[in-house]
């Protein structure tokens, strides 16, 4: 079993997940989006360790770099010109801070969606998509376990008849490609009967009985519904105090410096989106004594 | 408490083929019963037949009851749940994508509440061991594991009767064991009446309380194990074959009261015969040594698959020309690598190997795999696209540029000589495992190669099968082929194969002929070998064993 942030219920993780993408989207102000990039990046380092720091510099740097650039010299708006082409077309420093503060936005979603993907595991989003629709859920499930299986059965088909030197890259064009013809077509008998006895094996255990029911094997905590409350309340503060954030970069570019006020949402903004971080390593703190204490 | 009651059952199936025949059979509550038979003698059809949901189509006649209930007034829920039904496959039983909603699905179906089924769950993973495994993907399981899930799932439904219909075909010996022992405790423990068909019978016939034989769609025995008397050996070529060497030693010898089941039983009863003399002739073992050349080399050879550490580290290894040679060892130790070595489809980067005396990195691809070597894996439905097996054949030697008619003789030649003639137009689906198996074979030797490497080929045969599977092998080593098989099969192996090669730890830790090979070991030697080496030296198989009782006690005319 896991613990920290891992071991919240699906629904209080994602509704965290859900608010910060939102929050991250429809707000513009920088200390929004920056505060909302740094965290996600300390959290994706803190769950992918080196990994993550090696995809920020081969990928999320870029990415930040040519979203800019692309949208500095394609976009033409703005009222301050840095460099005019003869044909007409300026560079404004608009277009290049609003690329910029896209460029970063981006790259925070990205990196909450790398955060969501290693939280919400297939079986998580399972159970919240078994809230709405028992059905789906069970069909996924299905192709989660039937993609695997059918990756390692065309192996085996073509490890097989590679014994025999009939698999797609033994022979002359032509042979190779009836080969693979071959192996496709005994894909495909294989998959018909395997579905025969895998609903033989579901229709034997009762699928389709009356009244089917679905299990649900995630226990709401206390410290769930705290994450729950402050997941929809923190984010709802932002929006509603919204005119203390608020930011444009078309024709001039406009921040609202945060009065005393606003600066009191943005912290509690910031320790929202530092929350994850902080509660794993609370919760390895707390568990790396108990054992010393025996 | 009568759990089911079978009366005057036949059964036809729509294309006008009678599977069952006259069926009378009862089972008690708590029973575990075993059902054999030769393949396409009806095992599937019966068992299906208990089993309201998957019940073929097709005339039925007689009655089938129920926990003293007619089927058909069996609601589905009743079937669903007091009944769990095993197929043979775990692959394709597993419906989910992890262990615990695997488990959970059946609970499920039957409309539990999230509570009871965490109860369950609870409970399976304790009988069961499976907490370590409990939070893991299907995919991330052994195929011994995948089986235990499966039980595991129609065993958390709390079923009444259990029928499982040849559940470790797809396993290896070991592996198999261990399941059986497990369905042995659910019925032991929990009083669940168990039904088990089985094409691996030895160590099953000891377990059970009665063993039902079909052939051909009638019952031609139903006993207690150690009740089968010498008349049914005599009558069935099946039951001869089949049942423990124990067993067929008693039979054989005519001896009376009940069979030992049992190596144990086995050795008690080699005992009370020689109680009061030792015997006086032993075993002439004549070494036969082959002066053939090498077919196979390896010297030296080194294998990983990845940086995680070597499989094989320093192996050497001689087959000789027109042998039968087996590979014994462990799972995974390294067999099935050895082979694929053998035959080019891993680079051998370490060590070298030679077959036929050339190097095997000097052969190319197309001489190698068409006119060399071949090699069979385990799930040999891989080769066939059907529809019909003579297609497959023909499309082999599409590549040979041969005219039809010598296509034609090269089939008819193969097909006679592995008798798979009435094979040729069925389906690759269609015929049984073993069948599958030795067609397979046949389309390999429709070209001419000189080393055949079989992956596990023993596994979906029962054992007068094998017999005749062997000597189909035996005759083409006398023409001249070298075969290499991978196998757990101790008993197959001691038998019919010509030396050995036990594979532990990265090396090759003993090459010798078959004899000196079983008859050193204590534990992975034959049950002949266990049940008479305190009074024989050296005999391995049931009829050295049967031969040498004969040889030393002429007058009780054994």
């Amino acid at each position: 079993m896991e613990i920290g942030f891992k071991a919240l219920h699906p629904v209080s993780a994602f509704l965290f997940f859900v608010f910060s993408f939102l929050v991250t989207l429809c707000f513009s102000h920088p200390l929004i989006i920056v505060t909302s990039l740094l965290c996600a990046l300390i959290y994706d380092i803190k769950l992918h360790g080196k990994k993550s720091a090696k995809s920020f510099f081969l990928f999320i740097l870029p990415l930040i770099i040519l979203i800019t650039a692309f949208n500095f010299f394609i976009s033409h708006y703005g009222v301050t010109t840095l460099y005019e082409f003869q044909s007409g077309n300026r560079l404004t420093l608009e277009s290049l801070v609003y690329g910029l503060v896209f460029g970063l936005k981006a790259s925070a979603v990205f990196l909450w969606l790398n955060c969501f993907n290693e939280i919400i595991t297939a079986d998580k989003f399972i159970f919240l998509f078994g809230r709405f629709s028992p059905r789906t859920a069970l069909v996924i499930s299905m192709i989660l376990r039937f993609i695997p299986l059918l990756r390692s059965q065309s192996k085996e088909i073509e490890t097989s008849r590679k014994g025999l030197g009939i698999d797609s890259k033994t022979g002359k064009l032509f042979e190779r490609l009836s080969n693979s013809i071959h192996s496709i077509s005994i894909l495909i008998t294989w998959i018909l009967e395997s579905a025969i006895d895998t609903s033989d094996s579901m229709s034997a255990r009762g699928y389709g009985l009356k009244g089917r029911t679905s299990y649900n094997k995630y226990i709401f905590t206390f410290s769930d519904g705290l994450f729950s409350a402050s997941a929809i309340l923190i984010p709802a503060c932002l929006f509603l105090f919204r005119h203390n954030f608020y930011a444009v970069y078309n024709p001039v570019i406009e921040i609202t410096p945060p009065s005393v006020f606003g600066f009191i949402v943005f912290a509690v903004f910031l320790i929202y989106s530092i929350l994850p971080f902080v509660y794993d390593l609370w919760e390895e703190r707390l568990w790396s004594t108990s054992r010393l204490k025996i | 408490m009568v759990d089911i009651k079978v009366e005057n059952l036949s059964f036809t199936y729509p294309g006008g083929k009678k599977a069952l025949k006259d069926i009378n059979f009862e089972i008690q509550s708590g029973r575990f019963v075993v059902l054999c038979g030769e393949s396409a003698s009806g095992k599937t059809t019966l068992l299906r037949m208990l089993k309201k949901e998957l019940s073929p189509l097709g005339k039925t006649e007689g009655n089938v009851f129920l926990f003293e209930k007619e089927r058909k007034d069996l609601t589905l829920r009743e079937s669903a749940e007091k009944i769990g039904f095993l197929l043979q496959n775990p692959e394709f039983q597993l419906v989910t994508h992890s262990v615990q909603s695997e488990i959970a699905f059946g609970l499920e179906n039957l409309g539990l509440e999230s509570g009871e089924i965490h109860l369950r769950l609870a409970e399976i993973a304790s009988y069961f061991s499976l907490s370590n495994i409990m939070d893991k993907k299907i995919s991330e399981l052994s195929g011994g594991q995948k089986q235990l899930v499966c039980l595991a799932a129609v065993a958390a439904m709390h079923p009444s009767v259990l029928i499982l219909d040849e559940p470790t075909s797809r396993l290896d010996p070991m592996t198999s064991e261990l399941f059986v022992e497990t369905v042995f405790r659910l019925c032991r423990e929990n009083g669940i009446t168990v039904i088990i068909s089985e094409h691996r019978l030895e160590n099953l016939i000891a377990k059970a309380d009665r063993v039902i034989v079909l052939e051909d769609g009638k019952i031609i025995c139903d006993k207690p194990p150690q009740k089968i008397s010498k008349e049914i050996f005599s009558k069935s070529e099946f039951v001869k074959a089949s049942m423990p060497v124990s067993m067929r030693l008693h039979a054989a010898l005519k001896l009376d009261g009940d069979a030992p089941l049992t190596v144990s039983q086995g050795r008690l009863m080699l005992s009370k015969l020689f109680f009061d003399k030792k015997p006086t002739k032993q075993l002439n073992l004549k070494e036969e040594v082959n002066q053939n050349e090498s077919a196979v080399k390896m010297r030296n050879v080194a294998f990983a698959y990845d940086k995680s550490g070597y499989v094989l580290k320093s192996l050497n290894l001689d087959v000789k020309k027109g042998s039968f040679f087996a590979i014994l060892g462990e799972n995974a130790v390294g067999k099935s690598t050895v082979m694929k070595l053998m035959c080019g489809l891993i680079e051998c980067k370490k060590g070298t190997i030679e077959l036929f005396g050339k190097n095997i990195k000097k052969y190319s691809s197309t001489e190698l795999y068409r006119y060399t070597t071949a090699y069979l894996s385990q799930n040999c439905e891989n080769l066939f696209a059907g529809p019909t097996i003579r297609e497959d054949f023909e499309n082999l030697l599409k590549s040979e540029k041969l005219s039809s008619q010598e296509r034609n003789e090269r089939i008819s030649f193969v097909s006679e000589f592995f008798e798979i003639k009435n094979l040729l137009s069925s389906h690759p689906y269609d015929v049984s495992g073993g069948e599958l198996q030795r067609a397979a074979i046949a389309m390999t030797m429709l070209r001419p190669l000189k080393l055949l490497l079989l992956d596990e080929p023993t596994k979906a045969m029962d054992n007068l099968f094998k017999k005749q599977f062997a000597q189909k092998i035996r005759e083409l080593c006398e023409s001249g082929v070298t075969v290499v098989i991978v196998s757990h099969d101790i008993e197959f192996c001691a038998k019919y194969c010509d030396e050995c090669a036990l594979i532990f730890d990265g090396v090759c830790s003993v090459q010798k002929s078959v004899h000196k090979f079983f008859s050193n070991n204590f534990f992975y030697t034959t049950a002949a070998n266990k049940i008479s080496r305190h009074i024989f030296n050296g005999a391995i198989t049931e009829s050295e064993v049967l031969a040498l009782c004969r040889d030393n006690q002429p007058k009780q005319k054994l």
